[in-house]
């Protein structure tokens, strides 16, 4: 009875929203950027959006030089909510750590751990982990990012977790790396307030579009996102493997 | 440069990433942090008070102004809804400090109630749509960790799933504005959404307001009320009731009138009937509890209807009716005060159950100072509660909106007769109670006159105040 | 015409009702783990939707290269990737915290059956 009406709710709200929505939304063909934000992004010129035709790439310009155009959105324009974001996961990380930190559990123990991942971990544990520094230090540049480079060094550390039956993680070090990365972004945005006048503020040198070293705070916040990352899902995976 | 308001949700901010690291070194420092912390924001609070206007002024973040970055939007007005919750805060958590420190992990709980804090201030003060999605997330997990007690996790789950359907809901409502619209800040989308269908609006509208619901206790996603308040230790009663719900109304206020600026009048009337219905069936439900916990709880969801029906009632066509609309944010500033006192009281006295409060004389004082907030909830006067019920009423008989008066009074006839056999009870009453409390701190008496002499200094002054708080959203906004 | 059926199904309905089938998990199902797998499930489809909205016909990828170097290229919408990689990690915060909640309620009542649970905790 229960799931009848259930299924009834959800029809109606499908049709509900479907042909609410439907009429109105711009998609495929009909979106066309030209008076959004994202216009003024793209061309990385907040006063005239709507200038073409000039080129970005291999020159510098006096707003943002990160050649990834999403890690100027996350980085730069949208700084705030990045911050709000790796604020949400450092109190997650601490709520499951205080649950499930007191109680004593055993280590979830394989019988026999697979003998190829035994062998091939050793070596292969050291590049996935270099992997995910490149993706996280190449942030402004190609595809990738903080976010996406800390979750691979989480995934090497639950690899290791399964080679073999008596590998740990030390906590007092992901500890104090977590703490410290989370002060050194505040602590740079307050420079950029007493430097420039806002919080948050862009105030290193630019560079050239395409290059390594570009783009002024945008690579540094992004390898301060990368570790603060890799340290707390490191800790999530060793709470929920257990500790004896 | 630092009159800037961002500061005010720095500092909580940096003191709770600090805590891990001092963590490592010694444990004994931690209970202290939130207190400083608290302190702090205060201080900058009433130094950025001093050279603010009563304009609505909006402050940019990494540089970039409107639409093209965050802003915040600030001005003297917002200043003190700001002012009174890092009070209640810090009276919070100096009660937490005293007494309450060793419930829960020794760590989680201080992270959790100074991101509380900050969430609350972010709240109230971003003037973006995807931002006030992070602050509701963040506000929400540390809800999650402050209700979550050792003796049960059911109403830990409730609160998540609930929460979790709101904030998707928003998501969607979020995303499909930005679509249209092409911008995400709240003052420039409805230049935006000019040209579109009735139908875009009835859902966007219905989208954002079951989202909001979830938080600010209005119905139709309250359900979680009763069981969190039931649970949780006295400081995360304090924290919930007048600290998250008032920063997460005023959120709501603020979507409703900058996002829609008062065209579209469908949307006001349906949200004037939700609050309505929402008030009436608070006070019903509150009138036949036992449980203490629990008829606060409804008490506070009823609040919560009877402002957001007052703010909606005030909106037609475009124009704010400036006697309904400044009365109900005084009703909203006081309540912070009133029910910051009344769960300071509870907690204090151990009064959870309404047939175990036995006639102690040492804790008179302490039931008298519970029984000054109870006063100014419902409205007697010398104190605050009084003057905003009384302006309230006035606006609302001088432009005639006769069912929500019929339906005020009403619901106002319950709520005077619980409360009052609440506080009859709490004094006069005879059984023999079976767990007593240890004796109520010299600190905790501190707070809680200072809590009443707040009250009764707003209830003798009401014009000042009531004068500093009106006219909120002035500046080109309507 | 069958190329808007096309467009409404693939960018509005489709993700709309993976949402609404987490949802119907929500109302329907009892045990705990299958209420975080439903939460997971609308999540997956909130964030289909909000990048299904920022697609651009012929659209690339938002990166400036050597080969496509000028401003006002053909490039997809930049702020719904942003939206969604915010929304991503918020959902991976919660659903941690969700487990944990539930390993403790798994010890202290050794029952995952929220009915059952709702009637223990009954005071």
């Amino acid at each position: 009875m229960r799931k009848f009406g259930a299924l009834i709710i959800i029809l109606a709200l499908l049709y509900f929203l479907g042909s609410g929505l439907i009429t109105d939304l711009k998609i495929n063909r009909k979106n066309n950027l030209s008076q959004k934000t994202a216009r003024a992004y793209i061309n990385r010129n907040v006063k005239n959006p709507e200038i073409n035709n000039q080129q970005l790439h291999g020159k510098t310009n006096n707003e943002n030089t990160a050649a990834n155009s999403v890690t100027a959105v996350i980085v730069d324009y949208r700084s705030m909510d990045t911050l709000g974001e790796i604020t949400v996961l450092f109190l997650a990380v601490t709520g499951v750590l205080a649950l499930l930190g007191s109680s004593k559990n055993n280590r979830i123990k394989l019988e026999k751990p697979n003998y190829i991942l035994k062998i091939s971990s050793k070596f292969l544990f050291p590049l996935i982990f270099l992997f995910g520094f490149y993706i996280f230090i190449h942030g402004h540049l190609t595809p990738g990012g903080g976010f996406q480079g800390g979750t691979i060094v989480a995934a090497a550390v639950l690899m290791m977790y399964f080679a073999s039956n008596n590998y740990r993680v030390n906590t007092t070090d992901i500890k104090i790396l977590e703490s410290l990365s989370g002060l050194s972004f505040i602590i740079i945005g307050i420079f950029g307030l007493f430097i420039l006048g806002d919080f948050l503020q862009n105030f290193l040198n630019k560079g050239i579009m395409g290059e390594l070293f570009s783009a002024g705070i945008v690579p540094i916040i992004y390898i301060l996102i990368g570790l603060k990352v890799s340290a707390e899902l490191s800790n999530i995976v060793k709470e929920f493997m257990g500790d004896k | 440069m630092i009159n800037q308001p961002v500061i005010i949700i720095l500092i909580p901010l940096f003191f709770a990433f600090l805590i891990p690291l001092i963590s490592v070194f010694s444990k004994k420092i931690i209970k202290i942090i939130p207190v400083i912390a608290a302190f702090i924001n205060l201080a900058a609070i009433i130094k950025i008070l001093s050279s603010s206007s009563r304009i609505l002024k909006y402050f940019s973040i990494s540089g970039y102004k409107i639409p093209f970055g965050i802003n915040l939007i600030f001005n003297y007005q917002i200043g003190m809804f700001l002012f009174a919750i890092n009070l209640v805060a810090l009276i919070a958590f100096l009660y937490f400090y005293k007494n309450e420190f060793n419930i829960g992990n020794k760590i989680a709980y201080p992270i959790a109630f100074t991101l509380g804090l900050t969430a609350a201030n972010g709240m109230i003060l971003t003037g973006d749509l995807f931002n006030l999605f992070v602050f509701m997330e963040l506000a929400a997990i540390s809800g999650y960790i402050i209700s979550s007690h050792r003796k049960g996790y059911y109403s830990t789950i409730t609160y998540i799933v609930i929460t979790s359907i709101g904030s998707l809901l928003f998501l969607l409502g979020t995303a499909s504005v930005y679509n249209v619209s092409g911008s995400l800040s709240l003052n420039t989308i409805s230049t935006g959404l000019q040209g579109v269908s009735g139908q875009f609006i009835i859902i966007i509208s219905v989208l954002f307001i079951i989202s909001l619901s979830g938080e600010a206790e209005l119905i139709p996603l309250n359900s979680w009320v009763p069981k969190v308040y039931n649970k949780t230790g006295d400081t995360g009663r304090i924290f919930f009731g007048s600290i998250f719900s008032s920063a997460a109304l005023f959120a709501v206020i603020k979507v409703l009138i900058l996002l829609f600026q008062g065209s579209y009048s469908y949307i006001y009337e349906v949200i004037t009937v939700i609050g309505l219905i929402t008030l009436f069936i608070g006070e019903v439900v509150a009138f036949r509890q036992e449980n203490i916990k629990k008829m606060i709880a409804y008490s506070s969801v009823a609040q919560a209807g009877l402002i957001i029906g007052a703010v909606s009632m005030a909106i037609k066509n475009g124009i704010i009716n400036k006697m309904v609309f400044n009365a109900a944010i005084f009703q909203l500033f006081n309540n912070i005060f009133a029910k910051g006192l009344i769960l300071l009281g509870v907690g204090a006295l151990g009064a959870y159950h309404l047939n175990n409060l036995k006639n102690n004389n040492k804790k008179l004082l302490a039931s008298i100072l519970t029984g000054i907030g109870v006063l100014s909830l419902i409205g007697m006067p010398p104190f605050a509660g009084f003057w905003s019920k009384f302006y309230l009423i006035k606006a609302l008989v001088l432009n005639k909106f006769t069912f929500f008066i019929i339906i005020f009074l009403f619901s106002a006839l319950f709520e005077v007769y619980y409360y009052m056999k609440f506080l009859q009870k709490l004094f006069f009453s005879e059984g023999n109670k079976t767990k007593t409390k240890k004796d109520i701190s010299f600190l905790t008496y501190g707070m809680m006159v200072y809590l009443s002499a707040i009250i009764l200094l707003i209830g003798i002054f009401p014009n000042s105040i009531y004068k500093a708080i009106s006219d909120i959203f002035m500046g080109g906004i309507l | 015409m069958i190329n808007n059926i096309i467009n409404s199904w693939v960018f509005v309905y489709g993700p709309l009702s993976i949402f609404l089938i987490g949802l119907y998990g929500i109302l329907t199902q009892n045990n705990i783990f299958k209420l975080v797998i439903s939460i997971n499930i609308m999540n997956l489809g909130v964030n289909l939707y909000i990048i299904a909205l920022g697609y651009v016909h012929n659209g690339i990828a938002p990166i400036y290269t050597e080969k496509f170097k000028m401003s006002g290229e053909n490039f997809v919408d930049p702020v719904p990737q942003a939206l969604v990689l915010t929304a991503i990690v918020i959902s991976v915060a919660i659903t941690a915290f969700f487990l944990a909640v539930l390993i403790k309620n798994y010890e202290k009542y050794k029952t995952l059956d929220i009915e059952k649970i709702k009637g223990l905790e009954n005071d």
